[in-house]
């Protein structure tokens, strides 16, 4: 038996088209309130559970590997841990993305018995004040705080993300700190996304002062923790949405990648092996998004832009174009030079 | 001797080689020529007999007998490594 290298993995499946991984959205429902979140609206609790199972049997089909379950909050889904179940029970890799707040011991040793791959959670600061401002729900740091401990305790492997506001710039420090001792992996990111609907209200939430040194420093965190390497803007393809990922909104909407919000299909129409197949959309995204960008081209960042073209869509009305965020951010790497 | 696919693995097929995940252990394993055909064979039985028998029908050239002393040590390998489980581990 040889030991596996997924970089690798992953890389052959994105070049060769090959499913690899699947998101489900499975609601937009949420225990919070976070002032930058992303999503308009919680009003829905997705999909029935039958037709998330006959999709998730379908990626199996189709080579996948890795299931993801997110957000929303997934807590919140009655049938959360079926789901989990189900798609183990198909020995697939599941990865959970939950804020953490809503999980106690018994639901965490399911969890471990179940052998999930990894469960994603933020910290917004090791500042139960600021923690609990961001998420406007008192006492939250002490709740996820004390269920983070317990799925260390129960062997499950974590990762901690950060996403930096002015409210909370220096806070990757301490959360950084803090997932080192543990042992659990950490990202962090200056970028706070325009909402799914176009609202770009969250970006007054953004870093305003001091983004270089927090760019420079955070970039050179990151790269203690980073086990796949992020392309910048050269030639080949751009990411691995709709080439070896897809996802699954919880309205049945499949796009490319839970933030390429560009509907390829929808599985109550349809299903997931036709879209993966035959989308019209999808199949010119892959044909498209391999050509060189115009407005790279001759842009002296294209070498430290990690340009994410669900950004450029969503913020920029331009799939194809530069994105302003990621410009944003590779202006500070410029100046650093990195 | 009736086997199974452990509980705590993930597994799927890549490029003609089959990937392994231990989800307890955190390992992980690439299986390839026959191994990889032995262990696709027990979706279709759990009888390390059969497994075995269909293997040397697959493989012309080696012996039922052989591919059976072959085999007997890496599936104790596998259920070593919590890949494979004995049927009656199961129960």
């Amino acid at each position: 038996m040889i030991s596996v290298d997924l970089n690798e993995l992953s890389e052959k499946c994105k070049k060769n088209q090959r499913l690899f991984n699947v998101m489900f959205v499975l609601l937009n429902g949420c225990d919070q309130n976070c002032i930058h979140c992303y999503i308009p609206n919680h009003n829905s609790y997705g999909l029935p559970t039958q037709k998330i199972k006959d999709t998730i049997l379908e990626a199996r089909s189709l080579g996948a590997l890795n299931i993801t379950f997110t957000g929303g909050e997934i807590l919140l889904r009655k049938d959360l841990f079926e789901l989990i179940e189900f798609a183990r029970n198909q020995f697939l890799r599941v990865f959970l993305m939950s804020n953490a707040y809503s999980l106690n011991e018994t639901k965490i040793k399911r969890l471990s018995q179940l052998g999930i791959a990894e469960f994603s959670t933020t910290v917004f600061s090791m500042d139960p004040k600021i923690h609990d401002m961001i998420t406007r729900t008192k006492g939250s740091f002490e709740q996820i705080y004390k269920n983070i401990l317990l799925l260390k305790k129960y062997d499950i492997s974590v990762t901690i993300k950060t996403p930096l506001m002015e409210l909370n710039k220096y806070a990757y420090k301490q959360v950084e700190a803090f997932a080192r001792e543990n042992n659990f992996n950490f990202m962090t990111t200056t970028t706070i996304f325009t909402k799914a609907d176009g609202d770009d209200s969250p970006h007054e939430l953004q870093i305003r002062d001091g983004l270089h040194d927090i760019t420079m420093e955070i970039e050179e965190i990151l790269n203690n923790y980073r086990s796949i390497s992020l392309s910048t803007n050269k030639e080949g393809i751009p990411c691995s949405a709709g080439f070896s990922n897809i996802c699954i909104n919880y309205d049945g909407d499949v796009w490319p990648c839970n933030s390429l919000m560009l509907k390829v299909g929808n599985i109550l129409e349809g299903n997931l092996t036709n879209i993966w197949t035959n989308s019209v959309e999808l199949n010119l995204w892959r044909k498209k998004s391999v050509e060189p960008i115009s407005a790279c081209t001759t842009c002296k960042l294209k070498g430290v832009c990690l340009r994410c073209p669900g950004m450029a869509l969503l913020e920029d009305n331009n799939l194809y174009g530069c994105s302003s965020s990621a410009k944003k951010i590779a202006i500070e790497k410029f100046k650093g030079g990195s | 001797m009736k086997i199974t696919y452990s509980k705590n693995i993930a597994w799927q097929e890549f490029f003609g080689t089959v990937h392994i995940f231990n989800e307890i252990s955190h390992e992980a394993f690439i299986l390839n020529d026959l191994a990889k055909e032995f262990w696709l064979l027990i979706s279709k039985s759990n009888d390390f007999d059969e497994i075995c028998y269909m293997l040397s029908k697959n493989f012309s050239t080696i012996s039922f007998e052989q591919v059976k002393s072959d085999f007997n040590e890496f599936m104790v390998d596998l259920i070593h490594n919590d890949l494979l489980h004995t049927v009656e581990d199961e129960l």
